[in-house]
């Protein structure tokens, strides 16, 4: 190829369409079959980057990644969990299935919360890395990407949905959206050609089964 | 048996360069006639012209830049007992040779370590990471293996007749002898032990005294040669003086990685661990800095240690340069057996090191798990606990997954077109005064969102947010 061309599409505004299902990277299952078919490997990428791109906190973005946190947390490696917004509330944890004694919380006021993030990510120890990074331009995200490679761990990075239009390196990113009963899940990056912005529907456990109206 | 023999030609310099990686000019200092004299130099300040035997205003003026210390039996003694008991990982019997160096009875390490050449590459490779200037010898016997080092011969010579012929090529003046004998060796006009060896043995006994023979017959197994072991104490304190004062990272971890070597060797010697270690950065003037770092398992790499040092340097800012490091390690553990290999491991019971370097940088506090409580107040139905010590819960309806730290009350009451689903009655806590009663419920917005609101079943009866369901 032209070396001028390579040149160009090693540019981080261009993305390269996946053709076809790509089964050479490790996945884990999200738990909703839907998302499954449309994410290639069939599940989140392992020693990746996925960035969760939301407008809003508390819209469900978490219910979507809690059948496979409990499935990665009995792989009996750490799920880290870096400067959340709120404390995660431990009998929700343990009611959706997830393995506390493999909880990891690091979160302190002032902190470096892209290094404590990579750190986990190279570690090799965690099996999916949670963290809320303030600000975080396009090379800091590259050396977490790199780090996920290395360790292995799934990345999960939750960034607010004006971040969409800046170029990201994360393998997969998706934006959530809440309508009612449903989240709407639109993949921006990282999935097969033809699912690329097209809206996903998908309606997790809805805390407010087995209720009955007040 | 088989006896190696290292020997530290230039171990006054060592300890003075082995503190920094960078070329300076470095001198040795004695006292002579009360003006201080160069004892030894290294090669970039004897480029610049500086000479043992001149004096110390002769050598600043050719080198302005020189760094001194003056030499310190004491510092030497110490240095060559903390490489004997680091040489422990090699052999169980290391002895202190006279003059700087140390023996050891390998023949029953060869198979461990694979055979001889193997073991002396091992202990080479060792003891220049230590910072030292080596010449090891091996020969059956602890005295011929000593004096061939001494002599600068890096043989290994396994079998008696060999020995002889090594022997003979070194020159008399290398023995430890009196002055007499010496003297009256050279006026007779021998000057190489293969000419002392092949003089009659009555005549030397009659001409120069019966510890002459003596030597000899040390030399080639001919009396027995004992050597006490020497037994390192368990505990390591060290000091390490940086030839030039230094704030930079990266000079303070080369530094200190000299002592860590030193310390892991000893560790290993007695397949001990340590829980933790202190550092002290000595200054100029004033407090030194201490630091401590602990480790989560007792252990024993080296490597491992640098890397949370580092992680801790990096956090700390010095204002004043350091000019010495002190390494102390005082409580030893004895490990069950050898520590697992860090790239193999990936599962929690093995892997604390995340957690150290997190802790290293950011505080234990700031490092944390949490476990479910059996309460049914939510704000106690959960606890701060260290990584990992999680413990059972208990069965309960569906909960947030974000839970408020504090609740937060709802001054103005949720709109009419969110939807209330409960209520889920919570009384309890009136054994230890801290005792609830509220009605949570689910608030649905119309957007979908679901928030755990309780209102209070007394007082003002008033509404709060207490979690999020995310």
């Amino acid at each position: 190829m032209d070396t001028r061309i390579a040149q160009l599409l090693e540019h981080p505004s261009f993305q390269q369409g996946i053709q076809g299902r790509d089964t050479s990277l490790p996945t884990q299952s999200s738990g909703f079959p839907e998302l499954d078919t449309w994410l290639p490997g069939g599940g989140w990428p392992r020693g990746r980057l996925t960035e969760i791109l939301i407008d809003r906190e508390a819209i469900g973005e978490l219910s979507l990644l809690m059948p496979a946190l409990a499935a990665l947390s009995r792989e009996r490696r750490w799920i880290a969990w870096i400067t959340p917004p709120h404390i995660p509330y431990a009998p929700a944890l343990a009611a959706w299935g997830v393995d506390l004694t493999t909880l990891l919380l690091v979160t302190k006021r002032g902190m470096d919360r892209l290094w404590a993030a990579e750190q986990a990510l190279a570690s090799g120890m965690c099996g999916a890395v949670l963290s809320w990074p303030e600000a975080a331009d396009f090379r800091r995200l590259r050396r977490l990407q790199l780090a996920a490679e290395r360790g292995g761990a799934c990345g999960f990075l939750f960034r607010p949905q004006s971040a969409a239009a800046e170029a990201s390196p994360a393998t997969l990113r998706l934006t959530v959206a809440r309508q009612e009963r449903e989240l709407i899940v639109e993949i921006l990056k990282g999935c097969r050609g033809n699912a690329l912005n097209r809206a996903l529907r998908l309606r997790p456990d809805h805390a407010v089964a087995g209720y009955s109206a007040a | 048996m088989l006896w190696l023999g290292i020997a530290l030609p230039s171990l006054p310099l060592d300890l003075l360069c082995r503190g920094t990686a960078d070329a300076l000019p470095l001198a040795v200092l004695e006292d002579s006639k009360r003006i201080p004299r160069v004892l030894h130099c290294n090669g970039i300040a004897r480029r610049l012209g500086v000479r043992p035997g001149m004096s110390l205003n002769a050598a600043l003026v050719l080198c302005p830049g020189l760094r001194y210390r003056h030499h310190d039996p004491n510092a030497i003694q110490a240095a060559q007992e903390r490489l004997a008991g680091w040489a422990g990982r090699f052999s169980p019997r290391v002895s202190l040779d006279s003059s700087q160096g140390i023996l050891l009875e390998i023949e029953g390490s060869l198979n461990l370590f694979g055979g001889l050449d193997a073991l002396c590459r091992r202990v080479a490779e060792g003891v220049t990471r230590l910072g030292y200037r080596a010449v090891l010898a091996v020969a059956p016997f602890p005295l011929a293996a000593s004096l061939l080092a001494r002599g600068g011969q890096a043989v290994k010579v396994c079998s008696v007749d060999e020995l002889t012929a090594c022997l003979g090529q070194l020159p008399v003046t290398l023995l430890g002898l009196d002055n007499t004998v010496r003297e009256g060796l050279a006026s007779v006009g021998i000057r190489r032990l293969a000419e002392l060896f092949s003089m009659p043995r009555d005549g030397l006994a009659r001409r120069f005294g019966p510890q002459l023979v003596d030597y000899l017959d040390r030399l080639v197994g001919r009396q027995p040669d004992l050597r006490p072991a020497f037994i390192p104490a368990p505990s390591f304190r060290t000091r390490l003086e940086l030839p030039a004062p230094s704030e930079e990272r990266e000079a303070l971890l080369f530094a200190t990685n000299r002592l860590l070597q030193e310390l892991d060797g000893l560790l290993a010697a007695r397949a001990s661990g340590i829980e933790g270690f202190e550092l002290v950065l000595r200054h100029a003037s004033d407090e030194p800095t201490r630091l401590y770092l602990g480790l989560a398992q007792p252990g024993r790499d080296p490597r491992h240690w640098l890397d949370l040092l580092r992680v801790r340097l990096e956090a700390l800012t010095l204002d004043r340069p350091v000019e010495a490091i002190e390494v102390r390690a005082e409580h030893w553990v004895t490990l069950p057996g050898t520590p697992g290999n860090l790239f193999e491991v990936t599962s929690i019971e093995n892997g604390t090191r995340l957690l150290e370097r997190l802790q290293a940088r950011l505080g234990e506090a700031a490092v944390r798990g949490l476990t479910p409580v059996p309460d049914h107040r939510p704000e106690r139905a959960w606890r701060w606990v260290g990584p990992g010590e999680a413990g059972p819960g208990m069965a309960c309806p569906p909960r947030p997954l974000w839970l408020l730290s504090d609740p937060v009350p709802l001054d103005n009451w949720l709109p009419s077109n969110w939807r209330l689903w409960g209520p889920e009655r919570i009384e309890s806590g009136w054994w230890d005064g801290a005792d609830v009663s509220r009605d949570y419920f689910i608030a649905e917005a119309p957007s979908g969102e679901c928030w755990w609101v309780f209102q209070e079943r007394r007082g003002a009866y008033r509404w709060f947010l207490h979690g999020l369901f995310a």
